[in-house]
């Protein structure tokens, strides 16, 4: 038997820990059909939104990359055009995010990863992560849809190339924000998969904040919510608007790494 | 130093006290058996020991540090319940991941070892969906071995396992203690494997430790008996409980049991030269820990 003087562990730093729990999150990612599903879904929408539009003065786009972002930031809906674009990944990230996190529960992993060395902070920092790169990839794919329908139904392709870049730029950055609000909420409701994604559903179509905007109008305070942000990465974006986005999706994403973190410390993993 | 030294821990959910100020120590290079009713806080404990609950107060020490410790949380391995794997994935696959979790190095290699530790070298390319209950334990005993551990944490380890299962198991086990300088708390309500393996003993009720003891404590609590059944079994017992020094009546098997110096043919040989009471049947026995326990619980009520 060994002497207990001499019994020595090794203590794995941050990074050791998070590759090791980032390497195992992206290997399910790329082996679970779920998410080609989802990035062939993003795909396949802006084809649906687009031929579903109407023609002529009634169509729902006139220019194939207002199917990406709005012309401007309209927190009131007041037509469809103006809603349906690249915001809407966010909604599949969420329903995408609550199955992984709920299979997480479901087998046992979860159970198994926090008897080792793993802290709770490494699993939000993974999970949001992977939510966010999940998004990112469906961001891309809707983008490749999106041009791909707009030139199908012959629609304009001017635009203001800084502009567009802003937007995407914008969009693609608050898939951060996004993916540690949807793995907050599913920490919390991590025995109601059920609650979770509807919950994830509810707030990634921007309801709440569309809400708020019914109330105080166009404000630009809005764009302190991740939806506000979201919908400020439009057409006539520029460089503030991505620092908006950015200052945004960073500060929620911190906000709900560390409430996730003490919730995880608190409650049962069960 | 000891592996597990559990001072005064609660553990309450809401205003039922699963664990209630228990106290707890298991030896390094023990296997300690955790033994209690449906109930009575060993799971709960194990979570707590595990970090999968936080407790709500106590101390939970690992090898002298604190139990969420994360260079001490590397090197345990844990099976409660059943073992966290994907079911749509192969067993070899989840055993990637749970390696790569730990950090091993040498994954495959050490994937081969502790696969071929518990006989399930064959079943590596199995969806874990599909092995039986059986071949999960032995899994799940394969995952808490994997990275070498200094302290296993198993929660009913045995149960579904066939005979040759739990052979393996033990000479697993007493290997991992005697060789390689590990610690194991099994808990199991399968007391007779749990006897022939355990170096000490706790027992559990209420959330509070009964008593805990070494294996050598337990062989002398738990004594060789003399046990006859006699023709006439009223007349035997009345005149044992004359003539020697403790004698029980055991009216589920219906038998007398003399607790004494002397051995069963002498036993035998007195009732039936002194009395004429024929003894139909008679042999030596000891009191294994299950009945022990049994009465410890009895006594307890």
């Amino acid at each position: 038997m060994e002497n207990a003087n001499v019994l020595k562990f090794e203590k794995p730093g941050f990074f050791e820990r998070l590759k090791g729990m980032l390497g195992v999150d992206f290997y399910r990612l790329f082996h679970t059909p779920l998410f080609y599903i989802f990035i062939a879904i993003a795909a396949f929408i802006p084809a649906l939104v687009s031929m579903g539009g109407g023609q002529g003065e009634s169509a729902m786009y006139t220019n194939a990359w207002q199917i990406i972002a709005a012309n401007s930031p309209l927190y009131v809906i007041s037509d469809m055009g103006e809603y349906a674009n690249m915001n809407m990944v966010f909604i599949f990230g969420g329903i995408m995010v609550s199955i992984f996190i709920g299979h997480d529960y479901q087998s046992g992993y979860v159970k198994q990863l926090f008897t080792t060395h793993a802290k709770k902070q490494d699993y939000m920092i993974s999970k949001t992560l992977l939510g966010a790169f999940s998004m990112l990839c469906m961001c891309v794919t809707y983008m490749i849809g999106g041009i791909i329908s707009g030139a199908a139904t012959g629609l304009s392709f001017q635009i203001n190339a800084g502009a567009l870049l802003c937007a995407i730029l914008g969009k693609m950055i608050m898939s951060l924000g996004w993916a540690s609000l949807y793995t907050f909420i599913n920490i919390i409701f991590r025995r109601k998969f059920g609650i979770s994604i509807a919950l994830c559903f509810v707030l990634g179509t921007g309801i709440p904040v569309i809400g708020a905007a019914a109330l105080v109008g166009n404000s630009a305070a809005l764009n302190i919510f991740l939806y506000g942000s979201s919908v400020y990465a439009c057409l006539s974006a520029d460089f503030i608007s991505v620092l908006v986005c950015l200052a945004c999706s960073v500060v929620w994403t911190a906000i709900y790494n560390i409430l996730g973190t003490v919730v995880l410390y608190r409650r049962d993993v069960y | 130093m000891n592996a597990i030294e559990i001072t005064n821990l609660y553990k309450n959910f809401g205003d039922k006290h699963a664990v209630d100020g228990l106290d707890m120590t298991v030896p390094k290079g023990a296997i300690y058996g955790f033994i209690g009713e449906n109930g009575s806080g060993k799971s709960t404990t194990e979570k707590c020991i595990c970090g999968l609950i936080p407790s709500t107060s106590g101390e939970i020490k690992l090898f002298g540090k604190d139990h969420k410790d994360g260079e001490v949380r590397s090197k345990i391995g844990v099976l409660i319940e059943a073992p966290g794997c994907f079911p749509n994935m192969s067993v070899w696959n989840n055993m990637k991941l749970q390696a790569a979790n730990l950090g091993i190095k040498n994954e495959n290699e050490e994937i081969r070892r502790v696969l071929h530790l518990v006989r399930m070298d064959g079943a590596a390319n199995n969806k874990f969906k599909n092995c039986s209950l059986g071949m999960r334990q032995r899994i799940g005993i394969a995952f808490a071995l994997l990275g070498d551990p200094k302290l296993l944490i198993l929660d009913e380890p045995i149960n579904g396992l066939d005979a040759d299962g739990m052979r393996i198991m033990r000479e697993i086990l007493t290997d991992l203690t005697q060789n390689h300088g590990c610690t194991v708390l099994i808990s199991s309500h399968i007391l007779g494997e749990l006897e022939k393996i355990a170096t000490h003993y706790g027992i559990i009720r209420g959330g509070r430790m009964l008593k805990e003891m070494t294996a050598q404590e337990l062989n002398e609590n738990c004594p060789t008996y003399v046990y006859i059944k006699a023709a006439d079994m009223n007349k035997a017992l009345a005149v044992s409980e004359k003539a020697f020094a403790r004698v029980e009546f055991d009216e589920e098997r219906d038998e007398i049991r003399i607790y004494d110096k002397f051995t069963a043919e002498a036993v035998a040989g007195y009732l039936y030269g002194n009395f004429g009471i024929a003894v139909t049947e008679l042999g030596t026995a000891k009191i294994s820990l299950e009945e022990y326990y049994i009465d410890l619980m009895k006594e307890g009520k």
